[in-house]
Protein backbone atom coordinates (compact mmCIF):
# COMPACT_ATOMS: atom_id res chain seq x y z
CA UNK A 1 0.00 0.00 0.00
CA UNK A 2 2.88 2.41 0.69
CA UNK A 3 4.90 1.69 -1.89
CA UNK A 4 1.90 2.65 -4.54
CA UNK A 5 1.53 5.96 -2.51
CA UNK A 6 3.38 8.77 -3.28
CA UNK A 7 4.32 11.12 0.18
CA UNK A 8 4.78 14.39 0.58
CA UNK A 9 8.19 15.00 2.85
CA UNK A 10 6.29 16.29 6.10
CA UNK A 11 3.60 13.35 5.92
CA UNK A 12 6.30 10.85 5.50
CA UNK A 13 8.18 11.69 8.32
CA UNK A 14 5.11 12.63 10.04
CA UNK A 15 4.27 8.49 9.49
CA UNK A 16 7.47 7.72 10.12
CA UNK A 17 6.67 9.08 13.86
CA UNK A 18 3.82 7.56 14.75
CA UNK A 19 5.05 4.07 13.92
CA UNK A 20 8.63 5.09 16.03
CA UNK A 21 6.57 6.30 18.44
CA UNK A 22 4.64 3.40 18.70
CA UNK A 23 7.52 0.88 18.95
CA UNK A 24 10.14 2.70 20.07
CA UNK A 25 9.37 4.77 23.56
CA UNK A 26 10.40 4.51 26.55
CA UNK A 27 13.92 2.52 25.33
CA UNK A 28 17.22 2.95 26.83
CA UNK A 29 20.38 2.90 24.60
CA UNK A 30 23.82 1.98 26.46
CA UNK A 31 26.82 3.90 24.46
CA UNK A 32 29.55 6.86 25.44
CA UNK A 33 28.86 10.53 24.81
CA UNK A 34 30.87 12.52 22.63
CA UNK A 35 29.99 15.74 20.72
CA UNK A 36 28.43 17.64 23.52
CA UNK A 37 27.43 20.91 23.15
CA UNK A 38 24.49 23.15 25.23
CA UNK A 39 22.29 25.61 23.08
CA UNK A 40 21.43 29.15 24.52
CA UNK A 41 18.47 27.82 25.70
CA UNK A 42 19.34 25.36 27.57
CA UNK A 43 19.23 22.10 25.29
CA UNK A 44 21.74 19.72 25.44
CA UNK A 45 23.28 18.26 21.89
CA UNK A 46 24.65 15.28 22.01
CA UNK A 47 25.99 11.67 20.36
CA UNK A 48 26.25 7.98 21.66
CA UNK A 49 28.50 5.99 20.09
CA UNK A 50 29.75 2.33 20.18
CA UNK A 51 32.37 1.38 17.62
CA UNK A 52 31.65 3.13 14.50
CA UNK A 53 27.72 3.58 15.22
CA UNK A 54 26.74 6.29 16.03
CA UNK A 55 23.10 8.09 17.17
CA UNK A 56 22.12 11.35 17.32
CA UNK A 57 20.84 12.92 20.87
CA UNK A 58 19.30 15.41 22.30
CA UNK A 59 17.56 16.67 25.90
CA UNK A 60 15.38 19.55 25.93
CA UNK A 61 15.85 22.01 28.46
CA UNK A 62 12.87 20.96 31.37
CA UNK A 63 14.79 17.46 30.92
CA UNK A 64 18.95 18.73 30.96
CA UNK A 65 18.06 20.83 34.19
CA UNK A 66 17.21 17.58 36.02
CA UNK A 67 20.32 15.57 35.13
CA UNK A 68 22.20 15.69 38.74
CA UNK A 69 25.57 15.50 36.64
CA UNK A 70 27.14 17.20 34.16
CA UNK A 71 27.63 15.70 30.16
CA UNK A 72 30.83 14.95 29.42
CA UNK A 73 32.89 13.32 26.36
CA UNK A 74 33.87 9.65 27.01
CA UNK A 75 31.28 9.21 29.46
CA UNK A 76 29.69 5.94 29.61
CA UNK A 77 25.81 6.26 29.92
CA UNK A 78 22.24 4.77 29.51
CA UNK A 79 20.26 6.98 28.24
CA UNK A 80 16.47 6.68 28.49
CA UNK A 81 14.01 8.54 25.59
CA UNK A 82 12.23 8.14 22.45
CA UNK A 83 13.23 7.68 18.78
CA UNK A 84 11.85 10.47 16.56
CA UNK A 85 12.93 11.78 13.15
CA UNK A 86 13.86 15.45 13.22
CA UNK A 87 11.26 16.87 10.66
CA UNK A 88 13.22 20.17 9.69
CA UNK A 89 16.20 17.86 9.33
CA UNK A 90 14.61 14.88 8.70
CA UNK A 91 17.62 13.47 11.03
CA UNK A 92 16.87 10.37 13.17
CA UNK A 93 17.71 10.93 17.01
CA UNK A 94 16.84 10.11 20.53
CA UNK A 95 14.99 12.43 22.94
CA UNK A 96 16.24 11.92 25.90
CA UNK A 97 14.57 12.42 29.45
CA UNK A 98 16.74 10.89 31.56
CA UNK A 99 20.43 9.48 31.63
CA UNK A 100 22.62 7.50 34.09
CA UNK A 101 26.14 7.32 34.37
CA UNK A 102 27.25 3.70 34.29
CA UNK A 103 29.80 2.00 36.65
CA UNK A 104 29.41 5.30 39.56
CA UNK A 105 25.83 6.41 40.44
CA UNK A 106 24.56 9.89 39.20
CA UNK A 107 25.10 11.17 42.45
CA UNK A 108 28.67 10.01 43.01
CA UNK A 109 29.38 11.21 39.27
CA UNK A 110 27.89 14.62 40.24
CA UNK A 111 29.98 14.67 43.57
CA UNK A 112 33.27 13.63 41.35
CA UNK A 113 32.25 16.64 38.78
CA UNK A 114 31.79 19.26 41.46
CA UNK A 115 34.99 18.01 43.41
CA UNK A 116 37.43 18.67 40.51
CA UNK A 117 35.94 22.14 38.62
CA UNK A 118 35.91 23.33 42.70
CA UNK A 119 39.46 21.73 43.23
CA UNK A 120 40.60 23.70 39.92
CA UNK A 121 39.15 26.76 40.97
CA UNK A 122 41.40 26.53 44.06
CA UNK A 123 38.65 26.30 47.12
CA UNK A 124 39.79 23.57 49.08
CA UNK A 125 43.13 24.87 48.48
CA UNK A 126 45.42 24.44 51.71
CA UNK A 127 46.78 28.13 52.02
CA UNK A 128 43.26 29.25 52.37
CA UNK A 129 42.33 27.04 55.57
CA UNK A 130 42.41 29.23 58.52
CA UNK A 131 43.74 27.80 61.92
CA UNK A 132 40.85 27.75 64.58
CA UNK A 133 41.28 30.40 66.94
CA UNK A 134 43.02 30.12 69.92
CA UNK A 135 40.14 31.29 72.68
CA UNK A 136 37.30 30.09 70.25
CA UNK A 137 34.23 30.90 72.63
CA UNK A 138 31.43 32.47 70.94
CA UNK A 139 30.67 29.68 68.90
CA UNK A 140 28.17 29.71 65.51
CA UNK A 141 26.18 26.30 64.54
CA UNK A 142 24.28 25.51 61.23
CA UNK A 143 22.17 22.90 62.07
CA UNK A 144 18.45 21.65 61.85
CA UNK A 145 17.11 23.15 65.16
CA UNK A 146 15.41 20.04 66.25
CA UNK A 147 17.86 17.40 64.87
CA UNK A 148 20.26 14.75 67.20
CA UNK A 149 23.15 16.90 65.71
CA UNK A 150 22.22 20.09 67.72
CA UNK A 151 21.64 18.13 70.54
CA UNK A 152 25.12 16.53 70.70
CA UNK A 153 26.91 19.97 69.63
CA UNK A 154 25.35 21.80 72.43
CA UNK A 155 25.67 18.74 75.26
CA UNK A 156 29.85 18.93 74.48
CA UNK A 157 29.91 22.26 74.33
CA UNK A 158 28.05 22.81 77.32
CA UNK A 159 30.86 21.35 79.34
CA UNK A 160 32.63 24.33 78.92
CA UNK A 161 31.53 27.22 81.32
CA UNK A 162 32.64 29.80 78.97
CA UNK A 163 31.32 29.40 75.74
CA UNK A 164 28.43 31.07 74.37
CA UNK A 165 26.41 29.72 71.74
CA UNK A 166 24.48 31.10 68.76
CA UNK A 167 22.52 28.75 66.66
CA UNK A 168 21.55 30.02 62.94
CA UNK A 169 18.67 27.29 62.29
CA UNK A 170 18.64 25.32 58.88
CA UNK A 171 16.85 22.94 57.02
CA UNK A 172 19.67 20.24 56.29
CA UNK A 173 17.93 17.57 53.34
CA UNK A 174 15.77 18.09 50.97
CA UNK A 175 14.27 20.77 48.42
CA UNK A 176 15.56 24.35 48.92
CA UNK A 177 18.04 23.29 52.14
CA UNK A 178 21.11 24.00 50.59
CA UNK A 179 19.97 27.38 50.07
CA UNK A 180 18.77 27.77 53.71
CA UNK A 181 22.18 26.59 54.89
CA UNK A 182 24.50 29.16 53.01
CA UNK A 183 21.86 31.47 53.89
CA UNK A 184 22.14 30.47 57.68
CA UNK A 185 25.83 30.50 57.07
CA UNK A 186 25.99 34.08 55.49
CA UNK A 187 23.64 35.40 58.48
CA UNK A 188 26.06 34.33 61.08
CA UNK A 189 28.85 35.55 59.22
CA UNK A 190 27.51 39.04 59.16
CA UNK A 191 26.68 38.94 62.88
CA UNK A 192 29.83 39.73 64.06
CA UNK A 193 28.84 37.77 66.78
CA UNK A 194 31.12 34.12 67.01
CA UNK A 195 34.34 33.05 66.17
CA UNK A 196 33.95 30.32 64.50
CA UNK A 197 30.85 28.37 63.14
CA UNK A 198 30.11 24.51 63.02
CA UNK A 199 28.03 23.33 60.32
CA UNK A 200 26.67 19.83 61.15
CA UNK A 201 24.65 17.45 60.75
CA UNK A 202 23.61 13.76 61.46
CA UNK A 203 24.37 10.83 59.60
CA UNK A 204 22.46 9.64 56.45
CA UNK A 205 22.59 8.07 52.97
CA UNK A 206 24.11 9.78 50.16
CA UNK A 207 20.72 11.25 48.86
CA UNK A 208 20.67 12.72 52.39
CA UNK A 209 23.84 14.42 52.74
CA UNK A 210 23.68 15.84 49.52
CA UNK A 211 23.15 19.35 50.59
CA UNK A 212 26.44 19.35 51.91
CA UNK A 213 27.67 18.85 48.24
CA UNK A 214 25.90 22.10 46.86
CA UNK A 215 27.95 24.30 45.48
CA UNK A 216 26.01 27.25 46.92
CA UNK A 217 26.73 26.00 50.69
CA UNK A 218 30.59 25.48 49.51
CA UNK A 219 30.53 28.80 48.13
CA UNK A 220 29.08 30.30 51.49
CA UNK A 221 31.31 28.54 54.11
CA UNK A 222 34.49 30.34 51.49
CA UNK A 223 33.49 33.48 51.86
CA UNK A 224 32.47 33.35 55.59
CA UNK A 225 34.23 35.45 57.54
CA UNK A 226 34.82 33.35 60.51
CA UNK A 227 36.81 29.83 60.26
CA UNK A 228 34.19 26.77 60.01
CA UNK A 229 33.95 23.57 60.88
CA UNK A 230 32.60 21.08 59.05
CA UNK A 231 30.56 17.97 61.38
CA UNK A 232 28.88 15.94 58.80
CA UNK A 233 27.61 12.50 58.67
CA UNK A 234 29.96 10.10 60.10
CA UNK A 235 33.60 9.43 60.27
CA UNK A 236 33.41 7.53 56.46
CA UNK A 237 31.28 10.74 54.70
CA UNK A 238 32.66 13.35 53.06
CA UNK A 239 31.11 16.14 51.20
CA UNK A 240 32.23 19.11 49.41
CA UNK A 241 31.08 21.26 52.69
CA UNK A 242 33.85 18.64 53.98
CA UNK A 243 36.49 20.03 51.88
CA UNK A 244 35.63 23.35 51.82
CA UNK A 245 35.64 24.23 55.50
CA UNK A 246 38.59 25.34 57.40
CA UNK A 247 38.44 22.16 59.65
CA UNK A 248 37.07 19.01 58.69
CA UNK A 249 35.59 16.94 61.85
CA UNK A 250 34.72 13.44 61.25
CA UNK A 251 31.16 13.81 63.18
CA UNK A 252 29.07 17.11 64.73
CA UNK A 253 30.56 15.51 68.42
CA UNK A 254 33.66 15.92 67.01
CA UNK A 255 33.83 19.42 65.91
CA UNK A 256 32.34 20.45 69.32
CA UNK A 257 35.06 18.32 71.17
CA UNK A 258 37.60 20.70 68.83
CA UNK A 259 36.70 23.70 69.76
CA UNK A 260 37.04 22.69 73.68
CA UNK A 261 39.48 20.84 73.03
CA UNK A 262 41.35 24.45 71.70
CA UNK A 263 39.60 26.10 74.40
CA UNK A 264 41.92 24.36 77.39
CA UNK A 265 44.18 24.01 75.13
CA UNK A 266 44.77 27.93 76.34
CA UNK A 267 43.82 27.84 79.23
CA UNK A 268 46.11 25.24 79.66
CA UNK A 269 49.16 27.02 79.00
CA UNK A 270 47.96 30.34 80.57
CA UNK A 271 48.02 28.05 83.86
CA UNK A 272 51.18 26.49 83.07
CA UNK A 273 52.90 29.54 82.40
CA UNK A 274 51.99 31.16 85.90
CA UNK A 275 52.86 28.54 87.66
CA UNK A 276 56.36 28.39 86.02
CA UNK A 277 56.41 31.80 86.83
CA UNK A 278 56.24 31.23 90.29
CA UNK A 279 58.47 28.23 90.31
CA UNK A 280 61.18 30.38 88.94
CA UNK A 281 60.59 32.95 91.41
CA UNK A 282 60.87 30.87 93.98
CA UNK A 283 64.60 29.11 92.69
CA UNK A 284 65.72 32.62 92.17
CA UNK A 285 64.59 33.77 95.83
CA UNK A 286 66.19 30.61 97.16
CA UNK A 287 69.35 31.40 95.02
CA UNK A 288 69.69 34.86 96.75
CA UNK A 289 69.34 33.04 99.74
CA UNK A 290 71.97 30.58 99.45
CA UNK A 291 73.97 34.09 98.54
CA UNK A 292 72.99 35.69 101.69
CA UNK A 293 73.98 32.02 103.75
CA UNK A 294 77.08 32.56 102.01
CA UNK A 295 78.09 36.03 102.44
CA UNK A 296 76.94 35.38 106.53
CA UNK A 297 80.46 33.40 106.66
CA UNK A 298 84.00 33.23 107.36
CA UNK A 299 84.76 36.06 104.27
CA UNK A 300 81.41 37.67 105.19
CA UNK A 301 83.00 41.20 106.52
CA UNK A 302 84.85 41.37 103.26
CA UNK A 303 81.65 41.38 101.51
CA UNK A 304 79.60 43.97 103.71
CA UNK A 305 78.66 45.66 100.47
CA UNK A 306 77.35 42.55 98.56
CA UNK A 307 75.46 41.51 102.00
CA UNK A 308 74.24 44.60 102.06
CA UNK A 309 72.77 44.53 98.64
CA UNK A 310 71.40 40.95 98.89
CA UNK A 311 69.57 42.04 102.15
CA UNK A 312 68.02 44.98 100.47
CA UNK A 313 67.06 42.96 97.71
CA UNK A 314 65.24 40.64 100.33
CA UNK A 315 63.46 43.48 102.14
CA UNK A 316 61.84 44.12 98.06
CA UNK A 317 61.20 40.80 98.25
CA UNK A 318 59.92 40.44 101.59
CA UNK A 319 57.53 44.13 100.52
CA UNK A 320 55.62 42.10 97.64
CA UNK A 321 55.80 38.80 99.01
CA UNK A 322 51.98 39.23 100.50
CA UNK A 323 51.00 39.91 96.72
CA UNK A 324 53.10 36.89 95.33
CA UNK A 325 51.73 34.70 97.68
CA UNK A 326 48.50 35.68 97.39
CA UNK A 327 48.47 34.87 93.78
CA UNK A 328 50.24 31.66 93.78
CA UNK A 329 47.14 30.54 96.30
CA UNK A 330 44.67 32.05 93.88
CA UNK A 331 46.04 30.10 91.23
CA UNK A 332 46.12 27.04 93.02
CA UNK A 333 42.87 27.51 93.63
CA UNK A 334 41.55 28.21 90.49
CA UNK A 335 43.18 24.53 89.08
CA UNK A 336 41.45 22.98 92.31
CA UNK A 337 37.83 24.53 91.16
CA UNK A 338 38.63 23.72 87.57
CA UNK A 339 39.88 19.83 88.45
CA UNK A 340 36.34 19.80 90.61
CA UNK A 341 34.58 20.74 87.64
CA UNK A 342 36.03 17.73 85.69
CA UNK A 343 35.28 15.08 88.53
CA UNK A 344 31.80 16.56 88.87
CA UNK A 345 31.14 15.61 85.10
CA UNK A 346 32.77 12.02 85.01
CA UNK A 347 28.96 10.72 87.25
CA UNK A 348 26.65 12.06 84.47
CA UNK A 349 29.45 10.87 81.40
CA UNK A 350 29.35 7.42 82.77
CA UNK A 351 25.69 6.96 84.38
CA UNK A 352 24.89 4.93 81.75
CA UNK A 353 27.24 2.11 83.08
CA UNK A 354 24.68 2.01 86.45
CA UNK A 355 27.65 2.92 88.64
CA UNK A 356 27.26 6.70 89.25
CA UNK A 357 26.70 6.24 93.30
CA UNK A 358 29.95 5.09 92.91
CA UNK A 359 31.64 7.20 91.15
CA UNK A 360 30.12 9.73 92.97
CA UNK A 361 31.35 8.82 96.21
CA UNK A 362 34.63 8.53 94.23
CA UNK A 363 34.46 12.06 93.40
CA UNK A 364 33.52 13.82 97.07
CA UNK A 365 37.16 11.61 98.16
CA UNK A 366 39.00 12.81 95.23
CA UNK A 367 38.04 16.21 95.69
CA UNK A 368 38.11 16.65 99.61
CA UNK A 369 42.03 14.88 99.00
CA UNK A 370 42.70 17.59 95.99
CA UNK A 371 41.15 20.49 99.09
CA UNK A 372 43.61 18.82 101.45
CA UNK A 373 46.65 19.34 99.42
CA UNK A 374 46.01 22.32 98.25
CA UNK A 375 45.22 23.86 101.87
CA UNK A 376 48.58 21.94 102.67
CA UNK A 377 50.09 24.07 99.91
CA UNK A 378 48.95 27.08 101.25
CA UNK A 379 49.74 26.32 104.97
CA UNK A 380 53.56 26.02 103.99
CA UNK A 381 53.14 28.98 101.69
CA UNK A 382 52.51 30.96 104.39
CA UNK A 383 54.93 29.96 106.59
CA UNK A 384 57.91 29.75 104.55
CA UNK A 385 56.39 33.88 104.59
CA UNK A 386 56.94 33.93 107.72
CA UNK A 387 60.39 32.43 108.29
CA UNK A 388 61.51 34.43 105.43
CA UNK A 389 60.85 37.43 107.19
CA UNK A 390 62.16 36.81 110.13
CA UNK A 391 65.32 36.34 108.31
CA UNK A 392 65.24 39.74 107.33
CA UNK A 393 67.69 42.38 108.59
CA UNK A 394 64.86 44.58 109.34
CA UNK A 395 63.06 42.30 111.46
CA UNK A 396 66.71 41.00 113.12
CA UNK A 397 66.74 44.88 114.07
CA UNK A 398 62.97 44.95 115.22
CA UNK A 399 64.26 42.15 117.45
CA UNK A 400 66.15 44.26 119.40
CA UNK A 401 69.49 43.76 118.16
CA UNK A 402 71.84 46.37 116.88
CA UNK A 403 75.44 46.76 114.90
CA UNK A 404 77.60 49.06 115.73
CA UNK A 405 80.59 50.55 113.42
CA UNK A 406 83.49 53.34 114.21
CA UNK A 407 82.48 56.38 113.23
CA UNK A 408 82.89 56.41 109.44
CA UNK A 409 83.78 53.04 109.38
CA UNK A 410 81.69 50.26 107.26
CA UNK A 411 82.43 46.76 109.07
CA UNK A 412 80.35 45.91 112.12
CA UNK A 413 82.48 45.50 115.55
CA UNK A 414 83.31 42.12 116.54
CA UNK A 415 85.59 42.72 119.30
CA UNK A 416 85.86 44.96 122.47
CA UNK A 417 89.56 45.01 122.48
CA UNK A 418 90.49 46.87 119.55
CA UNK A 419 88.65 50.18 121.00
CA UNK A 420 90.40 53.17 122.74
CA UNK A 421 88.65 55.70 125.26
CA UNK A 422 86.89 58.46 123.71
CA UNK A 423 85.80 56.63 119.91
CA UNK A 424 83.05 57.38 118.53
CA UNK A 425 81.09 54.92 117.26
CA UNK A 426 77.85 54.83 115.47
CA UNK A 427 75.20 52.27 116.91
CA UNK A 428 72.23 51.12 113.94
CA UNK A 429 68.97 50.98 115.76
CA UNK A 430 65.48 49.37 113.95
CA UNK A 431 64.22 52.77 113.90
CA UNK A 432 67.65 55.48 114.01
CA UNK A 433 71.27 55.41 114.80
CA UNK A 434 72.96 56.27 117.54
CA UNK A 435 76.26 57.92 118.01
CA UNK A 436 77.90 57.19 120.91
CA UNK A 437 81.75 57.59 122.56
CA UNK A 438 83.46 55.18 124.04
CA UNK A 439 84.54 55.42 128.21
CA UNK A 440 85.80 52.45 129.36
CA UNK A 441 86.89 49.33 127.86
CA UNK A 442 86.34 46.07 129.91
CA UNK A 443 88.30 43.78 128.27
CA UNK A 444 87.54 39.43 128.50
CA UNK A 445 83.55 40.24 127.50
CA UNK A 446 83.26 38.00 124.58
CA UNK A 447 80.36 37.05 122.66
CA UNK A 448 80.35 33.42 123.70
CA UNK A 449 79.86 30.99 126.53
CA UNK A 450 77.47 31.90 129.55
CA UNK A 451 78.35 35.39 129.42
CA UNK A 452 75.86 35.84 126.69
CA UNK A 453 73.04 36.31 128.48
CA UNK A 454 74.97 39.56 129.82
CA UNK A 455 74.92 40.60 126.33
CA UNK A 456 72.56 43.36 127.00
CA UNK A 457 74.02 44.54 129.97
CA UNK A 458 77.67 44.57 128.54
CA UNK A 459 76.91 46.40 125.38
CA UNK A 460 74.99 48.84 127.34
CA UNK A 461 78.11 49.64 129.71
CA UNK A 462 80.44 49.93 126.85
CA UNK A 463 78.56 52.70 125.96
CA UNK A 464 77.73 56.22 127.48
CA UNK A 465 75.48 58.25 126.18
CA UNK A 466 77.27 59.93 123.37
CA UNK A 467 74.01 62.45 123.39
CA UNK A 468 73.79 63.19 119.67
CA UNK A 469 70.48 61.24 119.27
CA UNK A 470 67.65 60.77 121.65
CA UNK A 471 67.58 57.08 121.54
CA UNK A 472 67.95 55.79 125.15
CA UNK A 473 70.35 52.97 123.70
CA UNK A 474 71.37 51.86 127.34
CA UNK A 475 68.69 50.15 127.99
CA UNK A 476 69.58 46.87 125.57
CA UNK B 1 61.15 48.31 87.99
CA UNK B 2 60.79 48.59 84.50
CA UNK B 3 57.28 49.61 82.68
CA UNK B 4 57.11 46.92 79.92
CA UNK B 5 53.88 46.01 81.40
CA UNK B 6 52.05 49.45 80.01
CA UNK B 7 53.05 47.97 76.59
CA UNK B 8 50.22 45.81 76.25
CA UNK B 9 47.32 46.80 74.92
CA UNK B 10 44.07 46.14 76.31
CA UNK B 11 42.88 44.44 72.87
CA UNK B 12 45.83 42.66 72.11
CA UNK B 13 45.48 39.36 70.72
CA UNK B 14 45.25 36.49 73.02
CA UNK B 15 48.05 35.12 71.37
CA UNK B 16 50.40 37.43 71.16
CA UNK B 17 50.30 37.72 75.04
CA UNK B 18 50.21 34.70 75.86
CA UNK B 19 53.36 34.28 73.66
CA UNK B 20 54.63 37.17 75.36
CA UNK B 21 54.08 35.59 78.62
CA UNK B 22 55.82 31.97 77.83
CA UNK B 23 58.58 34.45 76.49
CA UNK B 24 58.61 35.95 80.18
CA UNK B 25 58.39 32.57 81.91
CA UNK B 26 61.57 31.95 79.08
CA UNK B 27 63.76 34.41 80.29
CA UNK B 28 62.90 34.07 84.14
CA UNK B 29 64.08 30.58 83.76
CA UNK B 30 67.72 31.70 83.32
CA UNK B 31 69.87 31.58 86.04
CA UNK B 32 71.88 34.54 84.96
CA UNK B 33 68.64 37.05 85.31
CA UNK B 34 69.30 38.89 88.95
CA UNK B 35 66.94 38.55 91.58
CA UNK B 36 65.30 42.73 91.03
CA UNK B 37 65.24 41.79 87.38
CA UNK B 38 63.30 38.30 88.06
CA UNK B 39 60.82 40.21 90.40
CA UNK B 40 60.24 42.25 87.20
CA UNK B 41 59.67 39.40 85.05
CA UNK B 42 57.26 37.66 87.54
CA UNK B 43 55.02 41.23 87.78
CA UNK B 44 54.79 41.16 84.46
CA UNK B 45 54.31 37.42 83.60
CA UNK B 46 51.55 37.62 86.34
CA UNK B 47 49.83 40.79 84.92
CA UNK B 48 49.93 39.18 80.83
CA UNK B 49 48.15 36.02 82.89
CA UNK B 50 45.94 38.34 84.41
CA UNK B 51 44.60 39.64 80.90
CA UNK B 52 44.81 36.02 79.55
CA UNK B 53 42.68 34.60 82.17
CA UNK B 54 40.72 37.67 81.86
CA UNK B 55 40.03 37.04 78.47
CA UNK B 56 39.44 33.23 79.16
CA UNK B 57 36.45 33.96 81.05
CA UNK B 58 35.12 36.68 78.67
CA UNK B 59 32.23 34.93 78.32
CA UNK B 60 29.80 32.97 80.19
CA UNK B 61 27.95 30.28 78.86
CA UNK B 62 24.37 30.61 77.00
CA UNK B 63 22.49 29.40 73.89
CA UNK B 64 20.79 31.45 71.67
CA UNK B 65 18.85 31.47 68.34
CA UNK B 66 19.87 33.78 65.50
CA UNK B 67 16.33 35.28 63.54
CA UNK B 68 16.25 36.18 60.38
CA UNK B 69 16.36 39.87 61.65
CA UNK B 70 20.04 39.20 62.69
CA UNK B 71 19.30 40.04 66.43
CA UNK B 72 18.87 36.71 68.80
CA UNK B 73 16.60 35.17 71.12
CA UNK B 74 17.13 32.94 74.17
CA UNK B 75 17.39 29.19 73.08
CA UNK B 76 16.36 26.51 75.62
CA UNK B 77 17.23 23.34 74.61
CA UNK B 78 17.31 20.46 77.17
CA UNK B 79 20.53 17.95 76.00
CA UNK B 80 20.82 15.88 79.43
Amino acid sequence: MMRDQVWTVGALIDEVNVLLDSGFSGLTVEGEVTGVSRSARGHLYFSLKEGEAQLDCVAWASAAKRFRFDLEDGLAVLATGSLTVYRARGRFQLVVTRIEPQGLGALQLAFEQMKRRLEAEGIFAVERKRPLPSVPQRVGIVTSASGAALRDMLKVLRRHANIEIVVAPATVQGRGSAEEVAAALARLGASNLVDVVIVGRGGGSLEDLWTFNEESVARAIAVCPVPVIAGIGHEVDFTIADFTADIRAATPTQAAEIIVTQLEESEGRVEDARARLGWELRRHLQGARARLIAAGGSAGLARVPHRVEVARLRLAVADRLPELLEELVRSAGHRLLRAEAALRRLPGLIAAGGNSRLIGSRTEQLVTLIRGHVDQARTAVVSRERALQHLSPRRVLDRGYSITTLEGGTQPLKDAGRLRGGEALVTTLSDGTVRSLVVKRRDGAGPSGRRQSQGPTKQGSLFDDGGSYDEKCGSR
Amino acid sequence: MTKNVEVVEADDRFEDQLERLEDIVGRLEDDTVGLEQALDLFEQGMSLAGKCRSRLERVEQRVSKLLEAGTTEEMDIETS
